[in-house]
């Protein structure tokens, strides 16, 4: 039988074409970046721990120093992960239907930028407090961490609105809302391990 | 002589304690430093090791689905036209094409 009649004898990709990518380009990218990026954090939390190690007398904050609301950023990390759930049902409605991506998208923007916003709000609280870049180890390392993850968040704010205006105008690729995506969950994973690190 | 004289030096580095700041310091500064420097050591390994199982499982995934539609009769024949495996084209949307 040849190999014409036979499909199981054809050689793989017997005509000349290209593998299809086992993931988008942008997302690739994307993990490339974000690699970077926990290597960055890990230096600076792996930098914290050491310096809160050697705390004098083993007291952090060390005295004098505001301590850090710890259940008020209960709600903004709430907020941040829970705009990470809509982001994910955003990518299931998308499959079936990329029309539909609209609404969680929106969600997910206002959840982080409420974040964001509130983070702003209780960094206007600490500094009336007394805590600043400048006032030791405590305020430098907080507001170096924390402020980090802030501007990536806003960054990732500003990927999310640029899907939000291509899924508006129904010209949105998948490889965009998927590159976006895995920004977004990036910043909000990482929270968590800064919460916890940080604030406690 | 000497090279394995070295060698069991490379052993026990402990002996040098030459560092002062973890090499002379209290208890807890030493263990977050240790446990930093793992950390530090591991986590790159197991963030690219992570990242190459997931291409590589994706990779296999295509690879046996795209085998799998090549032994499948041919999509006219079905109802509807419509292929029932996914080919390795279709694991990817292929909006950017």
């Amino acid at each position: 039988m040849s190999a014409a009649a036979n499909p199981a004898l054809t050689p793989p990709r017997a005509r000349r074409e290209r593998a299809p990518a086992i993931a988008p380009s942008g997302v690739i990218g994307m993990l490339i970046l974000i690699l970077t990026e926990i290597m960055f954090f890990a230096g600076l939390l792996s930098a914290f721990t050491i310096t809160r190690a050697t705390a004098v007398m083993g007291m952090w904050p060390p005295p004098g120093q505001p301590r850090l609301p710890v259940e008020d950023t209960l709600i903004n990390s709430a907020a941040l992960i829970l705009s990470g759930i809509v982001l994910a049902f955003g990518h299931w409605r998308f499959k079936k239907s990329p029309a539909q991506v609209k609404g969680p998208l929106i969600g997910a923007l206002i959840l982080g930028a409420t974040f964001v916003g509130l983070q702003g709000v209780e960094w206007a609280a600490m500094l009336r407090q007394g805590l600043t870049l400048q006032s030791g180890a405590h305020g430098a390392f907080f507001y170096v961490i924390v402020g980090t993850h802030a501007v990536h968040a806003i960054a990732a704010i500003g990927g999310l609105g640029y899907v939000l205006y291509r899924a508006l105008r129904n010209t949105l690729k998948a490889s965009e809302l998927y590159t976006a995506e895995t920004f977004w969950y990036f910043v909000v994973l990482l929270w968590p391990v800064i919460y916890a690190r940080v604030y406690f | 002589m000497r090279k394995w004289l070295l060698l069991v030096l490379a052993f026990v580095p402990s002996i040098a304690l030459a560092c002062p700041v973890c090499g002379n310091a209290p208890e807890k500064s030493q263990a977050a430093y240790f446990m930093m420097t793992v950390v530090m050591s591991l986590l790159p390994l197991a963030a690219l090791g992570g990242l190459f199982y997931l291409f590589v499982r994706r990779q296999r995934r295509a690879d046996a689905l795209a085998d799998l539609a090549r032994l499948m009769p041919p999509s006219s024949a079905r109802p509807g036209g419509a292929p029932v495996v996914e080919t390795r084209a279709s694991i990817v949307p292929a909006a950017d094409a």
